[in-house]
């Protein structure tokens, strides 16, 4: 029997008001281990399908599945999930640590079950750990709120757009905990409207848009083969001559000052290489995020 | 969950202001009392403040009752679900998760312990500072006196039968607490409710409907006091709340179990 699904949705629907439809007949599910993205613009009712998804708000029709338990208010299969739902929630005049160790004990769960040490590591918080949570930054909140999703080792994580509002750096420092939780078997939902974010830790992807599924597949597919890169240099025109009728570059356009080329299989240095073997000047390079062209393409379909 | 509730609830500025402003107003009548004492012979309690220690408390416990102890137990009440919704943590222990049920019966009991708490601070605070200021002796009364001895069992129960007397608006604002997100709005209801009820109360006019009005009873534990020892009215007062905590908590928790949480 294969292990059950992390997270198993059908035909899933929440109508606020009679004309409010903020998921509209959704249907996906995620595999274990996997980290799954749930991609779309603001409002697309990605908080809401996830708002559904860990019992707090109760689904005008459809159902969802955990680990093969469906999912009512206050389910015990929770406890098997971390979740960070909008932003992180926290008591202001108690520390960090303290506001971990009650959500726990919350649960009628022993400390020691909580690998707080964990937990606290990926925080990384020093000494503000133990100051109260009304003076941390939002980039502290945020990874306390990420830390606290983490208490006993979950097997499911849901996270709603958990790089909000971080710089570059942490950002960077929280898809690296993404991964390796994913590596370690954890199965992730994230939502995000950065496409970038998704393209970089996710293994499949779901795109909505109001409400409903726009694409749903591997990041690979949804991407394609191609990717497309933007390029400025000295001399269009003779660059246009010189990829034009080189192998492996699909389509050359000009584009004001630059070009933008459809790359099949060669690397960006080995175009620059050429340009630059016949004399002309490579200012700057750019990948285009393939996804991004996908993405309104998709949505860009569906409005139609 | 009731333990990690206390953890949360006691040691915080709300609960401090509560019970400071409840610790205030004996310490303030003992003060003004003493520097200014009522003038000759009343027939009333406030005229007896500085009969003893004990006089003091039951002057102080009847005064805040039809006010202060509104807005403290209607602070404890509607802030109770509303201030987790307002931290933004009400979703965090849903999906901790927390049983509900378990989750507004938690809540609850911890605002009553705190009201009931609060008013006996009232009542303790009063018979140290009124000792102090006035001395330990025998209850004087309109129709009497009282030994020390009994009266403090009395005291006793005046403090739960005052503290019983605040459940309607209590029940207002914990139901009120679990319907918005605004702290605030859950506490002032409560405060309307209970003041509404006073000025009803208070309107001539509508004196045969009086009996229905939460605070009508709220001085009727003076009887404990009194020679007639009449408990009738008492009784009264404690079966008006009745119905208000069972309708007010019945409509909260039915509303809380279908609500769906996106604060």
């Amino acid at each position: 029997m294969p292990p059950a699904a992390p997270i198993a949705i059908e035909n899933l629907t929440k109508r606020y008001a009679a004309d409010v439809l903020a998921v509209d007949d959704l249907s996906l599910s995620v595999e274990p281990g996997s980290v799954f993205g749930l991609l779309g613009p603001n409002g697309a009712g990605k908080t809401t399908t996830m708002r559904m998804l860990v019992g707090l708000i109760r689904p005008t029709s459809g159902s969802i599945h955990l680990f093969d338990t469906l999912v009512r208010p206050g389910d015990p299969v929770l406890r098997r999930v971390g979740v960070l739902v909008e932003s992180p929630g926290f008591v202001p005049h108690l520390s960090g640590r303290r506001n971990l160790e009650l959500f726990w004990r919350a649960g009628g769960a022993s400390l020691i079950d909580a690998h707080l040490d964990r937990a606290l590591d990926i925080a990384d918080l020093g000494t503000a750990i133990d100051r109260k949570v009304k003076t941390y930054s939002h980039g502290m909140r945020q990874r306390l709120g990420l830390a606290q999703a983490l208490l006993g080792r979950p097997d499911l994580l849901v996270l709603d757009e958990p790089t909000t509002g971080l710089d570059p750096q942490q950002m960077r420092e929280i898809r690296t905990v993404i991964r390796d939780l994913a590596a370690d078997g954890t199965t992730v939902l994230l939502s995000s409207h950065l496409l970038a974010e998704v393209e970089q830790i996710c293994d499949r992807v779901a795109v909505m848009n109001r409400g409903s599924l726009v694409a749903q597949g591997a990041v690979s597919d949804l991407v394609g083969a191609t990717t497309t890169v933007y390029l400025e240099v000295d001399d269009p025109p003779a660059a246009v001559a010189v990829l034009g009728s080189a192998r492996g570059v699909r389509r050359v356009t000009a584009e004001g000052r630059g070009l933008s080329l459809d790359l099949d299989g060669i690397p960006r240095t080995e175009v620059v290489e050429r340009l630059v073997r016949a004399g002309i000047g490579v200012e700057t390079i750019t990948a285009r995020h393939a996804l991004e062209d996908a993405f309104i393409g998709l949505l860009g379909e569906h409005h139609r | 969950m009731i333990a990690v509730e206390f953890a949360k609830q006691t040691w915080r500025l709300r609960t401090y202001v509560g019970f400071s402003l409840a610790g205030l107003i004996p310490v303030v009548f003992a003060i003004s009392f003493k520097a200014n004492p009522p003038k000759g012979p009343g027939h009333e309690f406030f005229d007896l403040a500085t009969g003893s220690g004990i006089n003091l408390s039951i002057t102080a416990l009847t005064a805040v009752g039809s006010f202060l102890l509104i807005v403290v137990g209607s602070l404890f009440a509607g802030e109770s679900i509303s201030g987790e919704a307002d931290w933004g943590t009400l979703r965090y222990l849903l999906v901790r998760p927390v049983n509900r049920h378990r989750l507004l019966g938690a809540k609850l009991l911890v605002a009553v312990v705190l009201a009931v708490a609060a008013t006996a601070f009232v009542t303790v605070v009063g018979m140290l500072v009124g000792t102090a200021a006035f001395g330990w002796h025998p209850v004087v009364t309109p129709t009497g006196a009282v030994s020390q001895g009994s009266a403090l069992g009395r005291m006793a129960v005046a403090t739960l039968y005052v503290a019983w007397c605040q459940a309607a608006y209590v029940s207002f604002a914990f139901m009120l607490s679990t319907m918005t997100d605004r702290a605030f709005g859950a506490v002032a209801g409560g405060v309307g409710l209970g003041v509404v009820s006073q000025i009803l109360n208070n309107i001539p006019a509508l004196d045969s409907t009086s009996y229905v009005y939460p605070t009508h009873y709220l001085d009727a534990w003076h009887s404990l006091f009194l020679q007639s020892g009449q408990t009738q009215e008492m009784l009264r007062g404690l079966l008006v709340q009745v119905p208000y905590v069972v309708v007010f908590l019945a409509v909260g928790w039915w509303w809380f179990n279908r609500k769906d949480v996106t604060s």
